[in-house]
């Protein structure tokens, strides 16, 4: 499927729906890379710790890559196949949109997993619980 | 029950040797202990003196009063002080009325007077010099002073029970039972040490009587003394012209003396259990910046590994104390042990106490949480991040205080860098890195290189960026030790201890 050129409707239809699917499955990689890389940053010495916001900026550039990825991604995979000059710009929207609908997610179980740590984890303190 | 000790520490070098003691207690070598303490000097204004409060004080704000187990600070210490009231203008002839007695004839023969004895022992000088500094090495005086004084503080005492008494409060824990077990620290080549070492023990039998107005208390019968003598183990150039002032070179002449006297005495082999002889073979010159005077606020000698040693003796002794029957021994038998290094040996903890793999362990553990707390503020984040209701002004100040009087890593000072200092030679105890004054604090890899030799005490800390090794000690703390424990300043020394534990030692 990957090498065909999409000329049909049915075609298209298939490839936006991969398109979505591609974009979730990158949302919940970059959750990983973002745990892993959470974990990572390590602990600052001093009176307080402010590795947190480290994390947080670490987070957000992932959000953006999250955001970015899966227009990267599926340029490639179906944007330049699409042989139907009509199509194109048809399927380009949807290509926007999974990337925005991706970094949603992103966002939301990032935001979830976060939360559900116990106080003064590395996690947590990306967005950390009022004292 | 803690098992209850006492300790002594009598002029300069008492002191020195009490705030090596402190620090045994500080890393956690005496658990489940109380130990009560009794600072002996004339010289009240003494830096060493001072040193030794305010170490004290800090201590006990950070123990809060209870004796612990398998923790920093975990000893409870019972902090007293006692010093004749000598004021500037206070000198022998004012003390024994020697201008009356230099009058009074003996039997009515005036070709003898009452001072005649005591102008054997004692020049004009000596007599009229100002006892506010001490006795500066006039231990022919000291010893008859000190008793004077020990006696007359207790007699008033006696007559107005309300006064407060570091003697009384140090006595209280003698008056009643038996096998207390007594530890006295004391130089004999100088004043106050060599003085009071053998008037003490009985003195301080004469006092209790008096202040608890009972004949039947003994304090010697039945409980266990000992008493380390230190022999002159550093000297100096400094002389304050004109005065009387201890003189270094006459250090020598004066510990001999000492322990001739102390070999023969019968009240010292009666009273004394144990006697600890500890020295050096080549005394260390102190520097000519040190803080020197006769005495007074001044008079601050820089310490040395030898007060370590002295603080082990009493380890030793009391240890010896809680055997079946302890400090066994045939009559007139004395037995000798000894240990000898080289200037140029390295000194390693076996040179230190036979519970040498437990010295290891605990002060390497407080070391590291020295260098860590340098490195980072390691306490107070700790504090803040998981045991909030540790007080900032009344506890961590005070824990960070006395870590910096332990070791203040990140200025290279503090007791346990003039103690490695001292040792020269090939250095003791730790790794070369760990003390070096040339590698910053951050830059120190006491994870690898904190104990000497190919030691598997070592953990590893790597990561990507920022401060691996900062980031594995915070990482175990959190997820390694009790996390139940998230309340007091106890809670905060039993983690980090825990901490260090796990990672050098994996226990």
């Amino acid at each position: 499927m990957f090498n065909e050129l999409i000329k049909t409707p049915a075609q298209l239809g298939s490839a936006i729906t991969s398109t979505y699917i591609y974009s979730l499955i990158i949302a919940v990689v970059m959750v990983l890379i973002m745990v892993i890389v959470a974990n990572m940053i390590p602990w600052e010495p001093g009176r307080r710790d402010n590795s947190g916001s480290k994390r947080r900026v670490a987070f957000f550039v992932l959000m953006v890559l999250t955001l970015v990825a899966p227009v990267m991604v599926n340029y490639f995979m179906f944007f330049n196949k699409i042989a139907t000059p009509a199509f194109r710009s048809d399927y380009m929207m949807h290509m926007g949109l999974a990337g925005v609908v991706a970094a949603i997610v992103y966002f939301i179980i990032g935001f979830v997993l976060v939360k559900m740590q116990s106080k003064k984890t590395k996690l947590e303190s990306i967005f950390p619980k009022n004292n | 029950m803690p098992e209850q000790i006492n300790i002594i520490g009598i002029g300069g070098t008492g002191m020195r040797c009490v705030e090596s003691f402190v620090h045994l207690c500080a890393m956690g070598m005496f658990d489940d202990t109380e130990v009560n303490i009794l600072a002996l000097d004339t010289d009240i204004a003494n830096g060493n003196f001072k040193r030794v409060r305010e170490l004290i004080g800090n201590y006990n704000k950070v123990n809060g009063g209870k004796a612990l187990a398998n923790t920093f600070f975990s000893a409870k210490i019972h902090y007293n002080e006692f010093s004749p009231e000598y004021g500037e203008e206070t000198t022998f002839d004012s003390i024994s009325d020697y201008s009356t007695a230099q009058k009074r004839s003996i039997g009515g023969n005036e070709a003898y007077h009452e001072s005649d004895i005591v102008d054997l022992f004692l020049s004009k000088e000596v007599r009229g010099m100002s006892l506010h500094h001490g006795y500066r090495a006039q231990t022919q005086m000291g010893s008859m002073l000190m008793y004077h004084a020990i006696v007359e503080a207790a007699e008033k005492v006696a007559d107005n029970p309300e006064r407060p008494s570091g003697l009384r409060n140090f006595l209280s824990y003698l008056k009643e039972g038996t096998k207390h077990k007594v530890f006295i620290f004391g130089s004999v080549f100088g004043g106050t040490g060599a003085s009071s070492i053998p008037i003490l023990p009985d003195a301080l039998n004469i006092a209790a009587k008096l202040i608890f107005n009972n004949s039947d208390i003994d304090i010697l019968s039945g409980n266990y003394f000992g008493s380390v003598v230190l022999t002159g183990y550093f000297t100096f150039d400094y002389r304050k012209g004109g005065e009387v002032s201890a003189d270094a070179s006459k250090f020598a002449l004066n510990s001999q003396a000492a322990l001739m006297f102390y070999r023969s005495d019968p009240t010292v082999k009666e009273t004394y259990n144990r006697l600890y002889l500890i020295g050096r073979n080549s005394p260390v010159k102190l520097p000519s910046d040190t803080g020197f005077d006769t005495g007074g606020e001044k008079q601050k000698n820089p310490v040395d590994y030898i007060e370590l040693l002295a603080a082990f003796a009493a380890y030793d002794f009391f240890k010896e104390s809680r055997k079946e029957k302890p400090f066994e021994r045939q009559q007139d038998e004395s037995i000798f042990y000894y240990m000898q290094a080289d200037d140029n040996e390295r000194l390693d903890f076996i040179n230190f106490t036979d519970d040498n793999e437990k010295f290891k362990n605990r002060f390497g553990c407080f070391v590291a949480a020295a260098m860590t707390n340098a490195r980072g503020d390691f306490f107070r984040q700790m504090a803040n991040q998981y045991l909030t209701s540790i007080k900032e002004k009344e506890e961590l100040e005070p824990l960070n205080n006395y870590i910096k009087a332990f070791y203040d890593a990140g200025a290279h000072s503090g007791w346990a860098q003039q103690m490695y200092d001292s040792a020269g030679g090939q250095g003791m105890l730790l790794h070369p890195n760990v003390f070096d004054k040339g590698i910053d604090v951050r830059k120190k890899k006491y994870n690898k290189e904190m104990f000497y030799g190919d030691s598997p005490e070592q953990f590893s800390a790597s990561g990507l960026f920022g401060d691996a090794l900062w980031d594995k000690v915070r990482n175990t703390f959190e997820k390694e030790t009790d996390s139940s424990k998230n309340q007091t300043m106890g809670h905060l020394m039993e983690r980090t201890y825990a901490t260090f534990n796990k990672l050098y030692f994996n226990k």
